[in-house]
């Protein structure tokens, strides 16, 4: 990915009048700019599950150059559940090539290919071509290796996954830089006087991020599904096992490392039930997509692949959780 | 009034496996009274595809839809149920057959209309358990808040504006209602800005959008922007100095174009150059003659801009704007001539470069910054530039509201604002409710239903007999939406208008727009109080010799709300004058019950409070009882696992 928007070449719009037409209101509200973008951008997305079918739909709709879908899956009638693509003609055929017509259909504009590979199998090298990785993190250490991977080689990371009425995003573009626009409005100007300000952030990795000491964080002002996560990743990287709520030896292990947790960051034990009650609903519902959760974090998430490809607009760092019994959607920034 | 046959038919099982995930995170209970209730969703854009979107996929089957609109290629960028193919068709039915594919058996009834026509009153909006805004103007969004008051259906109302979106639930009683907090008024300019004194480049779009309505548009007195013949430039006959544009004429000769260009650029602007105590701070604006322009250099200064171009973004020329006028203006006219009066619209290209040329002309001549044909597209149509991604946020957190009024726990409702990057860690920022305004002439007290033949009953009778006799109003202005009706007073009308207003009068009240289940806002500047009345169409109040018994004939009730009918006699009333303003006054039922009726005849102002308070006693009990709070496992609070 060339650093195109950081150049000192002079933009050329290579939008037809028929893009210019049917993206009016993006353009309308990114500007010409972040659209040339998006028209180049190629996006890889891995596991598609409902959750992505709603940041799918998001991404091809705002007219971006490319999609590729790698998903094995075989579609079972759970499958379904709210995904945008699947019918049950999808049922028993594998997910990833079930998708691509619906997603075509979308908007003919956007190419979109499928690449038979195990998610295992796939290298760095791989990843290169795309201009971002979109990662479904059930498993959290598939999360961790990908994000070693995108790291290496510079390209933006997100990984999200939703548990029934929660869901979350995290986002990793390690340094990462954009221009954003300010309007100024002068008391005695009619017309607001335009400013470019150049913003850099650093992002830390999944690694750092998940190993946060929870002494660093203030409980009271910080979301809980943040300590349920590194709960969940810690189990994940000493079991490399997916936690099952059936299973009592990883209930017990569960509750050790929260123990720990809170003996290591000096917070009274008390605090345990609390943070077991959350670790144990992620757990539990791990598997259930539901539409309202699914719109709104694939909302989210959509608009922030967006941001992140114009460059021109402020990015979230670097964990966002979305809680939809309250309706809340919290960054929280891990350093 | 909920029930439906899918929620128990033979693919149960098949719809519950389908909905694994929801029933497991939701409950069997409450998923069965998400398929049980009945809900109405208004406009099917980019709020509604995504909500349609999402209460078929969390289990909803019984949903109406209605929306007026087609669909548009600006569409497409985020109403993700509409194709090319379905360019100018139904929204509604198209996103019906769209989300049935999510869901075959889902009972979805697609209406192609207006949500303010007749059909849909209150008596329609009864049926639901439930309404969702999905709107993008602000009279449909009052007018559905006020039937949904009428009605006392809970309300989820809506609305994005690029990346910030926002969302919450009104309910009779219990809520803030759309209208206790008054929105803000469009932006209007001073008649003389715009005709005279322009300043900025949107002064001189209104304009342009005038001179459309006033060359293309519907014969309207009011649109006063030029007079075509006029061709005094200076002085007045009394003084006998009148200057006279003898080349206006001569111009006429020539063309309508060369006619329309000579007016609107050279001799109304000479004549305001004219005039001197104008322009002593600024410069005036000059005169163009037409025949001077091919002289001229296009002096189209393209500033450097570090950003690439869409071919609409370049702003044209001075000489680049005459020729669009002037090409424009001659195939509007034969627009015009062929088809009849147009309405202008931002889509429609030809009226857009109308306006984009206008505009421009008028600017340089003023001294204004020209602006591109894309910058007056957004200006002039007022466009809010929408896109998927918010609209899906809010379509999802619709949906969590209306799943907890469904479940009987309007208290976990929340008001919910999507932003554009977070504040104090925070994307979605979500408050209670706030109660209702008690000074809301919508959602308060201050809620009459009028029933009377609405194909007898005359404007005049209405105004005068039972707004001024009977509620007390002094000078009464009637508004339908955004639409002035009827307006009392005769200081600011002119001769013609009051003669207009006196042969309004006489017209039937169904001929003037005030037919059955209109719901009329009357204003009173005097008394600085305002009401919503609800038109109810009946034939006649009892039997001939019932009424013959009686003083007066009965041709009308009052009642307080749309739903009770308490009989209310209508006789002269002596202590009317008194009860306006303590009806305005007053912030508590109980308050109002202090005004003593007179001995031998009731005030309509005690019936109707009366009435109001029945009324909202009986309601609030339905609410109890209604789906959703019968929880059979006992628990009283939410029905899903939370944290903290």
């Amino acid at each position: 990915m060339t650093n195109d928007s950081l150049g000192a070449k002079e933009p050329v719009n290579q939008l037809t009048d028929y893009e210019a037409a049917l993206y009016d209101r993006g353009i309308r509200l990114w500007g010409v700019d972040a659209q040339n973008r998006l028209r180049q951008a190629k996006v890889l997305f891995i596991g598609i599950n409902s959750l992505m079918s709603e940041i799918i739909k998001n991404t091809v709709l705002a007219g971006i150059d490319s999609i590729t879908l790698i998903d094995n899956h075989i579609v079972t009638i759970q499958d379904l559940s709210c995904h945008l693509f699947l019918t049950h003609d999808s049922i028993g055929k594998k997910r990833a090539d079930e998708s691509v017509q619906s997603i075509t259909e979308l908007n003919p504009l956007v190419k979109v290919h499928v690449v038979d590979k195990e998610i295992e199998s796939i290298d760095k090298e791989f990843l290169q071509a795309y201009t971002i990785v979109c990662l479904n993190a059930f498993d959290l250490n598939l999360v961790s290796k990908f994000d070693t991977f995108c790291r290496e080689i510079n390209i933006p990371l997100i990984a999200t996954h939703s548990f029934g009425l929660y869901g979350f995003f995290f986002s990793d573009l390690s340094d990462f830089e954009y221009i954003k626009k300010t309007e100024k409005k002068e008391k005695d100007q009619e017309e607001p006087v335009i400013e470019y300000v150049n913003h850099k952030v650093s992002f830390p990795s999944f690694e750092t991020a998940m190993n946060i000491q929870w002494s660093k964080t203030n409980p009271r002002r910080t979301s809980p599904l943040l300590y349920a996560l590194t709960v969940l990743y810690q189990f994940e990287q000493s079991t490399k096992s997916i936690p099952s709520i059936e299973n009592p030896s990883h209930l017990s292990k569960i509750l050790e490392i929260i123990d720990g947790k809170l003996s290591a960051s000096q917070m009274p034990s008390s605090e345990q039930e609390k943070y077991l009650h959350i670790t144990n609903l992620l757990i539990k519902h791990q598997n259930h997509e539901i539409a309202p959760t699914c719109a709104v974090l694939g909302g989210i998430v959509g608009a922030e692949i967006i941001k992140i490809i114009s460059k021109n607009n402020h990015v979230l760092n670097n964990i966002f959780f979305y809680d939809n019994t309250k309706g809340t959607g919290v960054v929280e920034t891990m350093n | 009034m909920t029930g439906n046959s899918n929620s128990n038919g033979g693919d149960n099982s098949n719809q519950n496996e389908r909905f694994s995930h929801l029933i497991e995170t939701l409950g069997l209970n409450l998923f069965q009274k998400i398929q049980k209730a009945k809900i109405l969703v208004v406009g099917a854009g980019g709020i509604g595809c995504e909500l349609l979107k999402n209460l078929i996929l969390s289990g909803f089957i019984n949903i109406e839809i209605i929306d007026l609109d087609t669909i548009d290629l600006s569409n497409l960028n985020r109403q993700f149920l509409f194709r090319k193919h379905h360019i100018g068709m139904s929204k509604s039915k198209i996103a019906r057959e769209a989300v049935l594919k999510y869901n075959p058996s889902a009972n979805i009834v697609a209406h192609h209309g207006d949500i303010k026509s007749q059909e849909f009153g209150p008596q329609y909006f009864k049926q639901f358990d439930l309404v969702m805004n999905a709107l993008d103007n602000l009279s449909a969004r009052r007018h559905v808040n006020r039937v949904c008051l009428s009605a006392d259906v809970p309300l989820v109302e809506s609305g994005t504006a690029g990346y910030l979106g926002q969302l919450t639930v009104i309910k009779k009683g219990d809520t803030e209602c759309f209208e206790c907090v008054p929105t803000e008024a469009p932006k209007q300019f001073a008649v003389c800005t715009i005709r005279s004194n322009p300043s900025a480049p949107i002064h001189c779009i209104v304009w342009a959008k005038m001179l459309f309505g006033r060359l293309f548009g519907v014969a309207d007195d009011s649109n006063a922007v030029t007079d075509m013949d006029d061709n005094i430039v200076e002085g007045t006959e009394e003084q006998n100095n009148i200057v006279r544009d003898l080349q206006l004429a001569v111009e006429k000769d020539k063309g309508y174009g060369q006619w329309v260009y000579h007016k609107v650029f050279y001799t109304d602007i000479d004549r305001l150059a004219r005039m001197k105590e104008m322009w002593k701070e600024k410069k005036p604006p000059q005169p163009r003659l037409l025949a001077d322009i091919d002289q001229e250099l296009d002096n189209n200064t393209a500033e450097h801009i570090n950003t690439a171009q869409l071919k609409d973004q370049k702003v044209w020329g001075f000489k680049e704007n005459v020729r669009v006028f002037l090409e424009t203006l001659a195939q509007l006219k034969q627009r015009f001539e062929k088809d009849g009066a147009l309405s202008w619209d931002k889509d429609d290209d030809m009226a857009l470069n109308f306006v984009v040329s206008a505009s421009n002309i008028r600017s340089h001549i003023f001294g204004i910054t020209t602006k591109s044909k894309f910058d007056v597209k957004s200006m002039a149509g007022n466009i809010i530039p929408a896109i998927a991604t918010t609209n899906a946020v809010i379509g999802g957190l619709i949906v969590m509201n209306a799943i907890n009024i469904i479940d009987g726990r309007l208290k976990d409702c929340k008001s919910i604002f999507l932003i554009e990057q977070p504040s104090n860690k925070r994307m979605l920022l979500v408050s209670e409710i706030p109660k209702p305004n008690t000074a809301c002439y919508v959602c308060q007290k201050n809620f009459i239903t009028i029933k009377l033949n609405t194909n007898t009953v005359k404007v005049g009778q209405l105004i005068h007999d039972i707004l001024k006799k009977h509620l007390a109003f002094s000078l009464p202005m009637l508004t339908v939406g955004n639409d002035l009706l009827y307006e009392s007073g005769d200081e600011d009308l002119s001769k013609e208008e009051i003669r207009a207003r006196d042969a309004l009068e006489q017209k039937v009240l169904s001929s003037y727009r005030m037919g059955d289940n209109v719901i009329l806002a009357v204003e009173d500047y005097l008394q600085d109080f305002k009401v919503s009345i609800l038109i109810n169409h009946v034939e006649s109040f009892g039997t001939e010799e019932e009424n013959k018994k009686k003083e007066h004939e009965k041709w009308f009730e009052i009642v307080g709300t749309a739903t009770a009918a308490a009989p209310f006699q209508t006789q002269p009333i002596q202590s009317i004058t008194t009860t306006a303003t303590a009806y305005n006054a007053v912030t508590d039922i109980d308050d109002l019950e202090i005004i003593e009726p007179t001995p031998t005849t009731p005030t309509p102002t005690t019936t109707t409070t009366t009435t109001t308070t029945t009324t909202s006693g009986k309601k609030r009990k339905e609410i109890e009882s209604a789906p959703g709070s019968e929880d059979s496992d006992g628990s009283k609070k939410q029905k899903y696992e939370t944290i903290e």
